[in-house]
């Protein structure tokens, strides 16, 4: 089934082209919301909510962007909504000092290097995972990280800086990354 | 395909590597953003939710009405074959067949059957040839013991129109020839097979040939008045027209009425909520061992239950059971049970620690074993309840008798020996120096035998029959191997609550 078709269908409310579009993104779409999520039922719940969200609103969806992209960010979105309604959430954004990961340290067997790598932004605390996801991978300013998460926009640099300086550590832990040397470029894997 | 993960340029790689990552959704999300979207789609699993539970409310009323009546087994003595016994009184038939061909006498030959329910008059119906004795429904039906009287033959009705009095009229709508007395034509209407399953009461026996239409029973009345003496065949058919479903009500009114004989087979279906326990016993380990058994913290296996603190508790015991009735008032009982019985041990937790158990090895020596525990049999800060359970299957052989019986009510003492598999268990059991409570599964019998005693008031409801009383089940071999010195025996006191048809 072709983009348009699928999204006509959408349009119509046809169950055929809403499992077409679900049948494409869903794998995608339950990656990011993974990397959001405590474990993957959380996920999937995340996901489940998203997508309904994205059928419902399938008439604001303006032919000039990427379909996926679209979906992607009303799926990121939900994903934040999702976290914000907890409670524990709001209190780690805040948190400046974030607990190691030691504790949490478990072994990544995954035979795939992206999943290797998601699993160790997993490790993160969900602050920090937050505010590296929204950055680093969605692409949002601090500024809108900000008014997303509803905090500093500084606490969000803060969050960042400390995020990723926590996440190099985890990738070299799991020899992704190798300890940089000076003005050399780090090649992961083996 | 491998990613270089670039330090310089760390956001893009992590997006990169990020992006790479896909999970499949299980089912459940899809069907859940279905259902969200499409609502109404839940009507149709909804719909037929409805017609099953109104299909299986339907079936109640439908296998309990009034078609399902009983015949009691007719007499050898009493069952005749026309054309055995009495070749000139044996019928011939010429009536026609649905294609309108002749059928000729030979080619059906008449036979004897003996009918013991409806259900195997109706398989005789289906199957071959009911040849009732003209002259004995005759002798009846002029006596008016089949409840037809001359007043109800005289509006004999065809399936299509009523035909007043004349009995060539009469005999013409039904396709039988008068002049003739080897052609007898009748047909028998579901009301009818009423009236024919009472003269089956009154030990008449009936050949069944499907080739020919009764069509109503005061036909069937009127020509066993006119042709006293003579065979007459007979199809109970299925299809019943308004006047044949009055004619039901007037014969039904008329009629004696049916009683239900006993049926020498019974289903009981039943549960029994029960309070169960147990017991100990065993022998002194001075038997085995003189060293064990002086010694001051060792309980001796027959004292163990006077060593833990423990609690009935309630369980349960469902099962069908199947009652042959072999002989007056006896009856052989099998069938199978499922019960779940057991008791609670009032414990305490404790730091875990080892315990001695003395087993018995394969020269009878006892001989210690070490296990780990957790809890103590002592009064402890924290107290824990353990359960000792027991899940069992077992299949019944015993037998029950009638101690008494009016005609409303019975009264019923039964026994029987149950072999068992314990499908699931949990037993605790206290160590040698009864300080600690210790868990083996490689202890636990997994076959036994289980004794049960009960007594039972049954009684009739408005559909089904009520058997109701008390039971003692009691587990006649130990819950655990022979190796443990302890035998322990559960007990189960219970109130049975059953039904049946």
């Amino acid at each position: 089934m072709t983009e348009e078709k699928m999204l006509q269908g959408c349009l119509e409310n046809l169950a055929v082209a809403q499992e077409a579009m679900y049948s494409r993104f869903s794998p995608r779409m339950l990656g990011v919301c993974y990397r959001y999520a405590k474990n993957k039922e959380d996920a999937e719940d995340m996901l489940q909510e998203g997508f309904i969200k994205v059928y419902s609103q399938i008439h604001q969806f303006r032919n000039t962007g990427a379909l996926e992209g679209w979906i992607r960010r009303i799926i990121v979105h939900t994903c934040i909504n999702v976290l914000k309604k907890n409670k524990k959430f709001s209190d780690s954004v805040d948190l400046i000092h974030a607990s190691g990961v030691g504790s949490n340290e478990y072994n990544i067997s995954s035979i795939m290097q992206a999943k290797q790598v998601v699993e160790c932004i997993r490790l993160l605390p969900i602050g920090y995972r937050t505010v590296l996801n929204l950055y680093a991978i969605e692409g949002f300013s601090h500024k809108e990280i900000g008014l997303i998460l509803d905090i500093a926009e500084s606490t969000s640099r803060s969050q960042y800086t400390r995020a990723r300086a926590l996440l190099e550590e985890i990738l070299i832990k799991k020899k992704i990354l190798q300890k940089p040397r000076e003005n050399v470029r780090m090649v992961s894997g083996s | 395909m491998e990613i270089k993960f670039d330090m310089d340029n760390f956001e893009h790689s992590l997006k990169q590597h990020a992006d790479e990552f896909s999970m499949i959704p299980s089912k459940r999300v899809w069907n859940g953003v279905y259902n969200s979207l499409h609502p109404g789609s839940k009507w149709p699993s909804l719909a037929m939710i409805l017609i099953f539970l109104l299909t299986l409310l339907g079936i109640g009323p439908l296998n309990n009405s009034s078609k399902n009546i009983a015949i009691t087994s007719i007499p050898d003595n009493t069952q005749r074959s026309i054309t055995e016994e009495n070749e000139n009184n044996a019928f011939s038939m010429n009536a026609p067949q649905k294609n309108g061909e002749s059928f000729s006498k030979n080619s059906s030959p008449a036979k004897v059957v003996a009918l013991n329910s409806t259900e195997t008059i109706r398989k005789e119906v289906k199957e071959g040839l009911i040849t009732i004795p003209l002259s004995k429904l005759a002798e009846i039906t002029s006596e008016g013991k089949a409840g037809l009287n001359k007043s109800k033959i005289e509006n004999v009705s065809n399936q299509k129109e009523k035909v007043k009095e004349s009995p060539d009229k009469i005999a013409g709508s039904i396709g039988v020839d008068m002049q003739d007395n080897k052609k007898d034509l009748i047909s028998v209407s579901k009301a009818s097979a009423l009236e024919v399953e009472n003269l089956l009461q009154n030990n008449y026996t009936f050949n069944l040939k499907d080739h020919f239409n009764l069509e109503d029973h005061r036909s069937l009345a009127f020509l066993l008045r006119s042709n006293p003496g003579k065979p007459v065949l007979i199809q109970i058919e299925e299809s019943q027209t308004e006047s044949e479903r009055n004619d039901q009500t007037v014969l039904e009114q008329s009629a004696k009425p049916v009683i239900k004989p006993t049926s020498k087979t019974t289903w009981i279906f039943f549960a029994t909520p029960s309070v169960s326990t147990t017991y100990f016993t065993g022998e002194d380990y001075e038997k085995h061992n003189a060293a064990i058994n002086s010694s001051p913290l060792v309980v001796n296996p027959n004292q163990v239950g006077n060593s833990m603190r423990f609690n009935a508790r309630l369980g349960l015991n469902v099962g069908a059971e199947f009652n042959y009735a072999f002989a007056n008032g006896w009856e052989i009982v099998t069938g199978t049970q499922i019960s779940y019985s057991g008791y609670n041990i009032l414990a305490h937790k404790v730091h875990p620690t080892f315990s001695n158990l003395y087993l018995k090895d394969e020269g009878n020596a006892m001989v210690p074993h070490k296990y780990i525990t957790y809890y103590g049999s002592g009064l402890g800060l924290d107290e824990v309840v353990l359960h000792n359970n027991s899940l069992q299957l077992s299949v019944p052989v015993g037998i029950k008798h009638s101690v008494w019986k009016n005609n409303n009510m019975e009264i019923k003492i039964g026994t029987s020996v149950q072999p068992s598999v314990l499908l699931k268990g949990q037993a605790y059991i206290l160590s040698t120096d009864g300080r600690n409570y210790i868990t083996d599964d490689e202890l636990t019998r997994t076959v036994n035998v289980i004794g049960e005693f009960n007594s039972s008031i049954s009684f009739q409801g408005d559909k089904i029959k009520w058997h109701i009383g008390p039971v003692v089940r009691y587990q006649a071999l130990s819950s655990y191997k022979k190796n443990y010195p302890v035998n322990e025996h559960l007990i189960d006191y219970g109130i049975r609550i059953g039904i049946s048809k």
